[in-house]
C-alpha cells in the first residue's frame, strides 16, 4: 500500500492509537508531573510517538499541522530525519514541506532546539542540511534580526549544518556570528547597534527586549528608565509579559485587547481592576478567529462551564481554568447552529469570579434534557454537591435512556493526586486541554473516541489541503 | 443556653461530600470584621518547649486557636493549647505542648508555618491545657499514629507519610461566598463545628483544618477500614424517561439534605455548659462542653468571635 492509501482508505487508519497519540501531545511536556519523574514520563512519550511512526507514518507527520505542545512537534520532525525508512520520495519531499512549514510556524527558538537535538544525536544528512539552509536563508527568515537575537544557537546550526552565505547580507551576518567583522563593511542596522550598545546605552533601546535587558545591567540603566525607552520597541507579546514590570515602574505600555488570545484577554481582565466597555465583544471575535481554523459544525451545542472556586486555579496562574473553560465556550459558540443562546449564556456570566462548591450536576441534567448533538462540560472534574453525581447521571442517561448526545469533558487542570487529569465518567471522552486553542485538536480526538472516521477523514483531507497552500 | 442559640446568626449551606468526609459551609452576613483576617501571626521567641512567643503582625486583633500547630525545618514542632486573642502588634507568651518528641532544637525566630494537630488529637490538647509539661500528649500522638497504621512519634511522621493522600481531601472541597465556618462529618457523624470571625480569617485557615485535621482523621478511618458514607444513588431500576431521571436526582438531594438536617438539628439542640470565661485582649475565652463535644468560644459584648465544638 502506498503513502497515499492510508489516508484515502479511512479503515486504515488507527483511531485507538490516534486518539492515545494526540492525548499525550496535548498533555505531556517530558518535564516531570508530581508523581512521575521526568524520565518516566519522556519514555512513555518515546513509545507512543515510535508506534504512530511505524504504523501511520503520513497521519504522524500530518499531526505537525495541528495545534499539539510544541514539544511533540520537535519530536516528530526528530523522528522523521532521524528515522527516514524507505520511504518513497514523493512522501519524503511532502514530509519536508511539512516539516519546514512547521519550523517557519514555530517560535525560532524553538526551531532552534530542534536543531540542536539534530545535532545532539548527530543527525547530519543531506536531507537535514538541506531543511535547514530553507529554513535559516529563506526570504521570511530575518536572518540579522536572529543573528542579534539568537547568537549562539544560529552559530551553532550554521556550522553543524555547513551552511554558505549567499547575498551581501548573509555575507555580513555570516562575519558577525563567526567574529569576522571588517571595519570597511556595512552591516544591517540592527547588529550595529548590538556593536554599539557595548559600549553606548542610547543604542540598547533600538535592540529587541530580551538584547536589550542583557545589557541593561552593564550600564547599570534603571527599571523605569528602561522600561520608558524601550516600550516603543516592545512586540504584542511582550507588552503583554511586562504589564506587571511596567505597573510596577509606573511605565504605562499600551496594549491593544484585541492582540491578546481569548484566556489570556480573560487573564488579563479579571486581573485589572480597569473595565472595558467593549471587551466581550473583543473576547468573542477573538474567540471567532479561532473558531474559523475549525472544519467542523453542529446543530446544536451545549456548554456546561464549571465556575466553582477551584477553577481560580493557583496564584501562579490565577484564572486560568475558568479562562480556558470560558473560551472554550466561546469558540464553540461559533460552531453551532444554536450559537446565540450559548453567547447569552457567557456574556450573562462574563468576568463573574469563580466562587463556590461544585454542583455540576444541575447544569449537565439541563442540558441534556436540551438533547444537543454535543454536551460540552469544560471542568476541572472536582465536583463535591454530591461527588460522582455526574457520573451517576451520565451513566444513567446513556445506559437506561440510551442518549444520543455526543459527551466531552475537558479538563483544563492537571491533577497529581490522580496521575493523570480528573474524570467525571469513564464512559466519555475526557481530554485536557491548556489553550482553546487546541480545541479543534481535542474536538478532532473525540471524534477519534466515537470512532467517526468519516468525520476524522474529513478533517486530514482539509489539512492536506492546507500543507498545498503552505 | 444550646448550640443554636451560639450560631443564631449563621446558616447552614448545602452540604460538600466526597468519600467519607462531608463539609457543610457555615456562612454569615454579619461577620466580624474588628478581627484580624490575615492571621499574620509569627514566633518570635521559643526557649522553653512548653512556651512560644507569638507576635500579632496585623493591625487587628488575631484569634490563634486552640490546637493550631506550628513547625519549622528544624525546631521542636508545636501545639497551641488553649485559644488567645492577640492585639495588634503585640507579642503573647503562649502555653504549647511538644508534638515532634525526638527532636531538641528550637523554631528559629520569625520562621515556622501554622497550620493544625488532628481532631483527636486537639481533644486532649484543650482537656490538658492546664499541664505545664510539654510531653502533655506524647501518649496521644504515639496512640494516633499506631491507629493511622504508621511507627514514630511525631505529628510531623504522620503528615510526611501521608502527604500525598491529605492533598486529595482538601483538592475536593471549596469555599463558598460569606463562609465563616463548617461542620464536617466523618463517617455520617458530626466531628466538629469550626467558626471564625470572618470570611477573610476562613479563607486563611480552611485549607489547613480541612487537609490536616479533619482529612487526618478521615484517613485514619480509612486506614482502619472504617468506612461509612451516607451517599444517595440514583435508583437505575426507576429510570424509564428523562423525567424519571429528573427526578431521581431531585430525591438524591433531598435524601441527602435530609439526613444532614437530621444531624444537625441533634447537635444544634444539645445545652451548653461553659467554664468560667478569662479575658484575653478585651474577648472573653471560654471552654464549653456539649453533650458528647468539647471546644472554645470567643465573644465580646455577646458576639460570637470564635466558636470550636470537637466530638469527643
Amino acid at each position: 500500500m502506498s503513502w497515499k492509501d492510508l489516508i484515502e482508505d479511512n479503515e486504515k487508519i488507527d483511531t485507538v492509537l490516534l486518539s492515545k497519540f494526540l492525548n499525550t501531545a496535548t498533555t505531556g511536556t517530558a518535564q516531570g508531573q508530581y508523581y512521575v519523574e521526568s524520565g518516566d514520563e519522556l519514555a512513555e512519550i518515546k513509545h507512543i510517538h515510535a508506534e504512530m511512526l511505524e504504523s501511520q507514518r503520513e497521519v504522524y507527520a500530518l499531526c505537525m499541522m495541528l495545534p499539539i505542545n510544541d514539544f511533540h512537534k520537535h519530536g516528530i520532525i526528530i523522528n522523521l530525519l532521524t528515522k527516514p525508512k524507505s520511504i518513497p520520495k514523493e512522501q519524503r519531499l511532502y514530509e519536508n514541506r511539512i516539516i519546514l512549514s512547521t519550523l517557519k510556524r514555530m517560535p525560532t527558538n524553538r526551531a532552534y532546539k530542534v536543531f540542536t537535538i539534530l545535532q545532539k544525536n548527530k543527525v547530519n544528512n543531506t536531507r537535514s542540511r538541506w531543511i535547514a539552509k530553507r529554513f535559516v536563508l529563506s526570504k521570511v527568515f530575518k536572518l540579522p534580526f536572529e543573528a542579534v537575537k539568537y547568537k549562539r544557537w544560529l552559530k551553532n546550526l550554521i556550522k553543524h549544518n555547513h551552511l554558505k552565505p549567499s547575498g551581501d547580507e548573509q555575507e555580513r551576518v555570516f562575519e558577525f556570528l563567526f567574529n569576522k567583522m571588517k571595519k570597511s563593511v556595512t552591516y544591517p542596522e540592527i547588529i550595529q547597534n548590538y556593536v554599539k550598545a557595548k559600549t553606548d546605552p542610547a543604542a540598547v533601546f533600538k535592540l529587541p527586549h530580551s538584547v536589550a535587558l542583557g545589557f541593561k545591567s552593564l550600564h547599570k540603566i534603571k527599571d523605569d528608565e528602561f522600561m520608558q525607552k524601550i516600550k516603543g520597541t516592545l512586540t504584542h507579546q511582550e507588552k503583554i509579559r511586562v504589564q506587571n514590570v511596567a505597573e510596577r515602574t509606573g511605565v504605562k505600555v499600551a496594549t491593544n485587547l484585541a492582540s491578546y488570545s481569548p484566556v489570556q484577554l480573560l487573564k488579563y481582565l479579571r486581573a485589572s481592576e480597569k473595565r472595558h466597555p467593549d471587551a466581550f465583544n473583543t473576547f468573542m471575535s477573538g474567540c471567532q478567529n479561532i473558531s474559523q481554523g475549525i472544519p467542523l459544525h453542529f446543530k446544536s451545542i451545549w456548554v456546561v462551564v464549571d465556575r466553582s472556586a477551584s477553577m481560580y486555579g493557583v496564584k501562579q496562574k490565577k484564572y486560568h481554568p475558568i479562562a480556558v473553560a470560558e473560551a472554550c465556550g466561546g469558540v464553540l459558540a461559533h460552531l453551532a447552529d444554536n450559537g446565540d443562546d450559548l453567547k447569552s449564556m457567557l456574556k450573562e456570566k462574563f468576568l463573574a469570579p469563580p466562587s463556590g462548591d461544585t454542583d455540576l450536576a444541575t447544569p449537565v441534567l439541563a442540558a441534556l434534557e436540551q438533547n444537543p448533538e454535543l454536551l460540552v462540560i469544560v471542568s476541572d472534574g472536582y465536583e463535591n454537591k454530591p461527588a460522582g453525581l455526574v457520573n451517576q447521571i451520565i451513566n444513567a442517561y446513556l445506559t437506561k435512556l440510551h442518549g444520543k448526545t455526543g459527551i466531552i469533558h475537558l479538563n483544563p487542570v492537571f491533577a497529581p493526586e490522580s496521575h493523570d487529569i480528573r474524570k467525571l465518567n469513564d464512559k466519555i471522552v475526557t481530554m485536557g486541554i491548556r489553550d482553546v486553542s487546541q480545541l479543534f485538536l481535542v474536538l478532532l480526538i473525540a471524534l477519534a473516541n466515537l470512532k467517526k472516521t468519516k468525520e476524522i477523514q474529513k478533517i486530514m483531507k482539509n489539512l492536506k489541503k492546507k500543507v498545498a497552500a503552505v | 443556653m444550646n448550640v443554636r442559640d451560639i450560631m443564631n446568626i449563621m446558616k447552614f449551606q448545602p452540604p460538600q461530600v466526597v468519600g467519607n468526609m462531608t463539609v457543610i459551609p457555615i456562612t454569615s452576613v454579619a461577620p466580624l470584621e474588628g478581627l484580624s483576617s490575615e492571621m499574620l501571626i509569627q514566633i518570635t521567641s521559643d526557649t522553653d518547649y512548653s512556651r512560644l512567643v507569638l507576635k500579632n503582625i496585623d493591625d487587628k486583633p488575631v484569634i490563634v486557636p486552640s490546637g493550631l500547630r506550628f513547625s519549622s525545618k528544624t525546631g521542636q514542632d508545636r501545639v497551641v493549647k488553649s485559644t488567645s486573642v492577640i492585639e495588634p502588634d503585640t507579642e503573647e507568651d503562649m502555653d504549647v505542648g511538644c508534638i515532634e518528641p525526638s527532636e531538641s532544637s528550637h523554631i528559629p525566630e520569625q520562621q515556622g508555618d501554622f497550620s493544625f494537630v488532628p481532631v483527636r488529637l486537639r481533644i486532649p490538647t484543650l482537656d490538658k491545657r492546664s499541664d505545664q509539661s510539654c510531653s502533655t500528649i506524647w501518649e496521644d500522638i504515639k496512640t494516633y499514629l499506631s491507629d493511622a497504621g504508621v511507627g514514630g512519634d511525631s505529628v510531623r511522621h504522620f503528615f510526611k507519610t501521608f502527604e500525598k493522600e491529605l492533598d486529595d481531601f482538601v483538592a475536593q472541597f471549596e469555599p463558598v461566598p460569606n463562609q465563616i465556618g463548617a461542620a464536617v462529618l466523618l463517617n455520617n457523624q458530626l466531628v466538629g463545628i469550626e467558626v471564625y470571625p470572618n470570611h477573610g480569617a476562613w479563607l486563611k485557615v480552611w485549607r489547613l483544618l480541612i487537609r490536616d485535621s479533619y482529612g487526618a482523621d478521615a484517613l485514619v478511618l480509612i486506614k482502619k477500614r472504617n468506612i461509612i458514607a451516607f451517599k444517595p444513588t440514583i435508583n437505575l431500576d426507576k429510570i424509564h424517561s428523562f423525567a424519571d431521571l429528573k427526578a431521581e436526582v431531585v430525591q438524591v438531594k433531598v435524601d441527602l439534605s435530609s439526613n444532614i438536617v437530621k444531624i444537625m438539628d441533634e447537635i444544634l439542640e444539645k445545652q451548653v455548659t461553659t467554664d468560667e470565661p478569662s479575658l484575653s485582649a478585651g474577648y472573653e475565652v471560654s471552654t464549653v462542653q456539649a453533650g458528647g463535644f468539647t471546644g472554645q468560644l470567643v465573644t465580646k459584648d455577646q458576639k460570637l468571635a470564635y466558636f470550636s465544638l470537637l466530638r469527643r
